[in-house]
């Protein structure tokens, strides 16, 4: 997909694990997951806002756009 | 009358017609059998003459013998070897298709029941039972009854059953339609 998630980047950079943020964000580990692996096929808003609240940064940091697919 | 109250009454109709197909085949299997070894048995048995209501037939009728029958019904033990191993075997590959057609909706009727009504296995059960209709199509499409002093051959297309064949074909659509959709909203974060 030419849509890349940049999640793992800034989870390191923020020292944060996967599942805290999950738990954090509330959702579940599975669909973290999905969205980490890029298989997800949307992201609704709310999601996006919680992630940007929960790992202080913007849309942009976490979603980029690749030709490669 | 709620949801589910009628899917148990659909499924409990399914199995009772699977039932009753199984016990027709049995039966019918039986009798043809007996009828091989001890045709006489059967002398007072008679059918009426076939017909066919399709609109759609071509059809040849030869009354044959010495004393043709009119419109009298036919003697089952007067019934040709060639035309009785045909309409043995047609009759049981329906019912056999029948049975599978069944056994597909009966399938679809449990996934409702368990709230997987658009999953993958919904849409190829449809796309199995318009194949089977078409195959039933094909079956019915030639008749041949011979008899000692009564040959009918005919040629007729059933319209119902391509229709359901159709309606099978556009359901397994909609199914795929309705996949597609739980689909990406389940892979919607």
């Amino acid at each position: 997909m030419p849509i890349l998630i940049n999640l793992d980047k800034i989870l390191e950079e923020r020292d944060m694990k996967s599942n805290e943020l999950a738990e954090r964000i509330g959702i579940t580990q599975a669909n973290l997951s999905i969205l980490k692996t890029g298989k997800a096929k949307a992201v609704r808003f709310s999601t996006l806002e919680a992630l940007c609240k929960e790992l202080n940064c913007q849309p942009g940091d976490l979603l980029e756009f690749s030709e490669e697919t | 009358m709620n949801k589910n109250t009628l899917l148990n009454i659909a499924n409990f109709l399914c199995q009772f017609y699977k039932v009753l197909i199984a016990m027709v085949i049995i039966i019918t299997t039986a009798i043809f059998i007996h009828f091989q070894f001890d045709r006489d048995s059967y002398n007072e048995w008679k059918i009426e003459q076939p017909e066919s209501d399709s609109p759609i037939r071509y059809e040849t009728t030869n009354l044959v013998g010495e004393n043709p029958i009119g419109d009298q019904k036919l003697k089952l033990s007067d019934w040709r070897i060639a035309s009785l191993y045909f309409s043995y075997l047609k009759f049981i590959a329906i019912l056999i298709l029948n049975y599978l057609i069944i056994t597909q909706f009966g399938r679809v009727l449990k996934s409702v029941r368990k709230l997987k009504t658009f999953h993958q296995t919904n849409v190829e059960a449809f796309r199995k039972i318009g194949y089977y209709c078409l195959l039933i199509t094909g079956l019915s499409t030639f008749n041949y009854w011979a008899f000692n002093d009564y040959t009918k051959s005919s040629f007729s297309i059933s319209i119902n059953i391509l229709l359901l064949s159709l309606i099978a074909f556009i359901l397994a659509e909609i199914f795929k339609e309705g996949n597609n959709l739980m689909e990406e909203n389940k892979l919607t974060i």
